[in-house]
């Protein structure tokens, strides 16, 4: 291997400094190619830093001695993903490791500029009126009455678990995140946004003059990294409607089946999802209403009926009326004609 | 490339900076602007299309004909799908797409070139929340597919409200599989229905079916995974991480409220099958993703070896894969390394012609941020090894070229194993200098035989050939380093044997049998069949199989419905009444382990091995005269890994032979043998499909 060709000046400084090997003594070869194998990666060929910080100037973290550089590098910082590379080298490589690096302390190194490829990633996606965006991702699950999601499982908070020791603490337990897998979000511009869920498909949200910010779960614009951990796209805007109760809609001479989501067709670019309440199809297109804060669910449910029922919580039923069928307090009743094709209009009910 | 990154790149030189051109060249693939280019799949339509399937910016389609700068692309979907990682295209206007939920097929239906039905195939798996949950797909050959389902990882959430159910056993450990299905591969057929196929997989992001119908999964270091394991994966086999164990709907029943996180470690060591290859992390790959097998002569000297990218590392490996005693192993070096290449290698497609390979990038986890699509194109052969091979005493190089003989003593190598934990990531184990005792050029200096001491399996065999290691032309060597994993040794060729050496075949465990899982339910026949006889002399009492001949005095055999390879079985049987003559068929009739009297011998041959063709017992059973009980219960336990059979009674090992030649697999049975008037008694019965040896 060659000798490092830095900078004169630089080379007489660290002559200066006595005990201390220069940073391209021979005896520190071992934990350089350690470096170069493990370290380079993230932290840049030299350690001038990369993504992961520079490590050739003087500003530590975590402490700049010998010491607290093995702990780094044997434990990891999970927080900035810098990996607990104590599972993989043995303290002999760490110890040389933490002597190679501790000896390039000072050579101010510069790091580079971003390279030149720029991740693009645009955390505020959107559509329009005429060419909605469908955005399928993980959803928050906001306020929802937990009877709307009857047709999820639910999880436990489990012991938090210590990869290192293999050992979970009992006392201590994960958050659950308010989160929903399965979303359907479907933006129209400033105009409307709307969330249709998979698993309960239904309506759960409409918005207007946002849409979803992705930041936390595809990351920011530049770098294109995952920034947090809460993974969760958020909901920006002003939610007019949130739904409430029971799965309103009930086949008329059928037992109340678990929805079954079988897809979308694009109609005049809108999606129009399709799923199955037992052997009824049922095929519902969401868009914008004539006004402002106002969205249309325009059905089509097909096959020989004996009709529809819909039972809608007191939460929802002043924000909705029906082009068809005829009304009972929150009851909605609609022939077998009627259910072919009808359209029920969401005002706000927030 | 400065001296440093001549350092980092973990010893492999390449011919670029030794000759003037590279044998593989890379380059970039610009996409339109306005696409967020992170590669989730890649695929191309029967007429020739290339398709790229975004994470956040929908599906593209393109013709790649003449300069990549005058691509014309199209916006298939313009849907954000949520993290699409597989696609196989239909027809020119359809695809099935696996998103993070489910599988769609998506098409174009009125051919203005823009999708605009997606419907769900599949879907039955769950979905806890958590990012790591991602999934890749490979047609089955037969209209349907294998989806392999990623865990998650304790770095990211679970959420309050799952699809799905919800295993807290399964939340438990570092990587998890806390809904149904995580860390498994499952078949999905061409009606949509989804079955269990293979589990124990931790983050196995990338699936293929080899031209001979195997399949292969790379899956990535870990917890419970040292390096980075690339494994042939086979029905109902447990590959090691055991957070998808819980899925198993035995799991219960055998290990109880027991988290798999915390099942001791030899236990999962004894159920596992061990990689194909265990890839060395650091120098070859760190983050397995799709495989992909070379089927054209277009690609350079390697077709039929399999081609794997690195998510986290500047390179794309090159696997030699070939079967030693039934079991599937080889080596591993690299293609392509840097030269332009980008990290984040996350898919892979050969184009139609086969005379490039694209590779999808995309890193989203820890490391160096990548992504973008790039091309890889043969040029012209390196000097590189064509294939590796194991031998009975050592390792066959075969060249792309002659070689110097000069050059052969440049050749050194490292033994090592390593030793999957839960912890993140392994050492290389035990580094031993590999004693190289000779090596023979043929004479048309491109293969070389190397004899080495120290065959050994459950190691890989690294060799290093230097930097200066040369073929006869001068050519240097393309890649530096090839490593071999030994699962099975090459049975020593009948003309030169030497056991001094240690080549014999791999020494039987000896150590006592382990819990196995219960095959019969104790309530009836699932999983089983009665062939022959008189199913009436069949019956299940308070747990209990109860065999009674009938009066005819009819034979009849309860096979289990399941094939097994190599395997464990165990049973409790009693002798009941009558002149007992039973016994465990393995594999097939042909190959029994007798339980009670002989017919032919006429004296009790319990544990010993009735050889159907011959009609003897050429093994017999040690000690059983002492151990065996007469009227009460008796544990059995088999062991075949392959033709290697021990057997044990009451808990001490009676027999150990190997069976003659026979089915690689087939079913367990229990036999009444017709002709007698005899009663026995089974219960406990026990079986599982058996990896090799846990400590190497």
């Amino acid at each position: 291997m060659k000798p490092l060709a830095f900078p004169l000046s630089l080379m007489l400084a660290l002559s200066a400094a006595a005990a201390e090997p220069k940073a391209d003594a021979p005896e520190l070869e071992p934990g350089r190619a350690l470096f170069g194998q493990f370290c380079a990666n993230c932290h840049g060929p030299r350690g001038q830093g990369g993504t992961g910080p520079n490590l050739t100037d003087k500003v530590f973290l975590h402490g700049g001695s010998k010491e607290d550089l093995a702990k780094v590098i044997s434990q990891g910082i999970p927080a900035k993903n810098m990996p607990a590379w104590g599972a993989i080298l043995k303290p002999d490589q760490i110890a040389q490791l933490s002597d190679f690096l501790h000896a390039q302390i000072g050579l101010n190194l510069k790091t580079p500029e971003a390279p030149k490829l720029v991740l693009s990633v645009n955390h505020l996606p959107k559509g329009t009126l005429e060419k909605p965006l469908l955005l399928r991702s993980f959803v928050e699950a906001y306020d929802l009455d937990p009877i709307v999601l009857a047709h999820h499982g639910v999880a436990e908070r489990s012991p938090d678990y210590n990869p290192a020791t293999g050992k979970e603490t009992p006392s201590k337990l994960y958050a659950l995140l308010k989160g929903l897998p399965t979303g359907n979000a479907v933006n129209f511009g400033d105009r409307l946004s709307y969330v249709f869920d998979g698993t309960e498909c239904r309506l759960l949200y409409a918005w207007s003059g946002g849409f979803l910010n992705m930041k936390d779960y595809w990351g920011a614009d530049a770098g294109g990294e995952r920034k947090g951990f809460n993974y969760l796209p958020r909901m920006e805007g002003k939610l007019f409607f949130m739904t409430s109760g029971k799965e309103p809609l009930a086949i008329t001479g059928e037992e109340a089946a678990v929805p079954k989501f079988r897809g979308y067709r694009k109609v005049a670019g809108a999606p129009e999802f399709f799923y199955d309440l037992g052997k009824t199809r049922v095929n519902l297109l969401i868009r914008p209403g004539k006004d402002e804060g106002s969205l249309v669910c325009a059905y089509r449910i097909d096959g020989a009926l004996q009709g529809l029922i819909f039972t809608f919580d007191d939460k929802v039923r002043p924000a909705i009326s029906c082009d068809k069928g005829s009304w009972q307090g929150n009851v909605l009743s609609l022939s077998a004609a009627d259910a072919a094709a009808f359209s029920l209009t969401f005002k706000a009910n927030r | 490339m400065n001296i440093f990154t001549t350092f980092a790149a973990g010893l492999c030189l390449f011919a670029s900076q030794l000759v003037a051109e590279d044998a593989y060249k890379v380059e970039d693939i610009p996409l339109p602007a306005d696409v967020f280019p992170e590669i989730g799949a890649l695929t191309f339509t029967p007429d020739g299309q290339l398709v790229v399937v975004t994470r956040r910016s929908g599906i593209l389609i393109t013709r790649p004909d003449g300069a990549p700068t005058s691509w014309k692309w199209r916006k298939f979907c313009p849907d954000s799908l949520h993290n699409p990682l597989g696609i196989i295209a239909l027809s020119n206007s359809s695809f099935l797409v696996s998103n993070m939920e489910d599988l769609m097929k998506i098409s174009d239906t009125d051919g203005d070139g823009e999708a605009d039905l997606s419907e769900v195939v599949a879907d039955d798996w769950g979905l806890t929340g958590n990012y790591h949950e991602t999934n890749s797909i490979i047609p089955d050959g037969a209209g349907g597919c294998y989806i392999a389902l990623g865990t998650a990882s304790h770095n990211g959430p679970t959420f309050q409200y799952v699809r799905g159910d919800y295993s807290d056993l399964g939340r438990r450990g570092r990587n998890f599989s806390a809904g149904p299905w995580k860390g498994w591969v499952m078949h999905i057929d061409a009606k949509g229905k989804m079955t269990p196929f293979a589990k124990g997989f931790r983050m196995h992001n990338g699936i293929t079916r080899a031209p001979d119908g195997k399949l292969y999964v790379g899956d990535n270091q870990g917890d419970w995974r040292a390096a980075s394991p690339l494994y042939h994966v086979q029905e109902n086999h447990f590959y090691g991480h055991p957070a998808s164990l819980v899925w198993d709907k035995d799991y219960r029943k055998n290990f109880g409220d027991k988290p798999p996180v915390f099942l001791p470690w030899e236990t999962i060591e004894k159920m596992r099958t061990r990689a194909a290859i265990d890839i060395p992390y650091g120098s070859m790959g760190n983050s397995l993703s799709e495989p992909v097998f070379i089927t054209q002569e277009n690609f350079g000297p390697f077709i039929g070896q399999m081609l794997i990218g690195d998510n986290a590392g500047q390179r794309i490996a090159r696997c030699m894969l070939e079967e030693v005693d039934g079991v599937m192993q080889g080596a591993v070096t690299l293609l392509v390394k840097d030269h332009g290449l980008r990290t984040g290698n996350n898919r892979l497609v050969f184009s139609p012609d086969g005379k490039s390979i694209f590779t999808g990038q995309t890193v989203r986890g820890w490391g160096k941020p990548s992504e973008g699509l790039q091309r890889i194109s043969y040029d012209h052969a390196p000097f590189a090894v064509q294939k590796m091979s194991l031998s009975a005493n050592g390792f066959t190089f075969t060249f792309t070229e002659p070689l110097d003989p000069a050059q052969i003593k440049k050749l050194t190598g490292e033994r090592y194993w390593y030793k999957n934990t839960h912890q993140y990531g392994g050492a290389k184990l035990d580094p031993t200098k590999i004693a190289i005792q000779d090596a023979v050029l043929s004479a048309d200096g491109k293969t070389l035989e190397v004899s080495i001491d120290g065959l050994k399996t459950g190691h890989n065999f690294e060799f290093k050939f230097g930097q200066e290691f040369q073929a006869k032309s001068g050519h240097r060597i393309d890649c530096e380093l090839i490593s071999y994993t030994i699962n099975k040794l090459q049975k020593p060729r009948a003309a030169a044997p030497d056991p001094a050496r240690g080549l014999a075949p791999e020494p039987h465990s000896s150590s006592a049998p382990a819990e196995l899982p219960a095959i019969f339910n104790g309530k009836d026949f699932s999983g089983w069949k009665i062939v022959g006889g008189d199913p009436a002399c069949w019956s299940v009492v308070d747990g209990v199989i109860k065999i009674k001949s009938n009066a005819k005095k009819q034979g009849s055999i309860l096979w289990t419905e399941k094939s097994y390879q190599d395997f464990a079985f165990e049973c409790e049987f009693k002798f009941a009444a009558g002149t007992i003559d039973s016994g465990i068929f393995c594999r097939e009739e042909g190959l029994q382990i007798q339980i009670g009297i002989s017919g032919s011998l006429k004296k009790d041959m319990t544990a010993s091995p009735y050889i159907a063709a011959t009609g003897k017992y050429p093994f017999p059973a040690q000690g059983v005269d002492k151990l065996l009980k007469m009227d009460d219960w008796n544990r059995l336990h088999i062991e075949c890994r392959g033709r290697a059979t021990q057997v044990w009674l009451n808990g001490e090992k009676v027999n150990e032979f190997d069976f003659p030649k026979g089915k690689e697999t087939g079913p367990l049975g229990i036999q009444l043998h017709p002709g007698k008037e005899m009663a026995i008694d089974f219960r406990n019965i026990k079986a599982q499909e058996l990896a090799a040896p846990g400590k190497p």
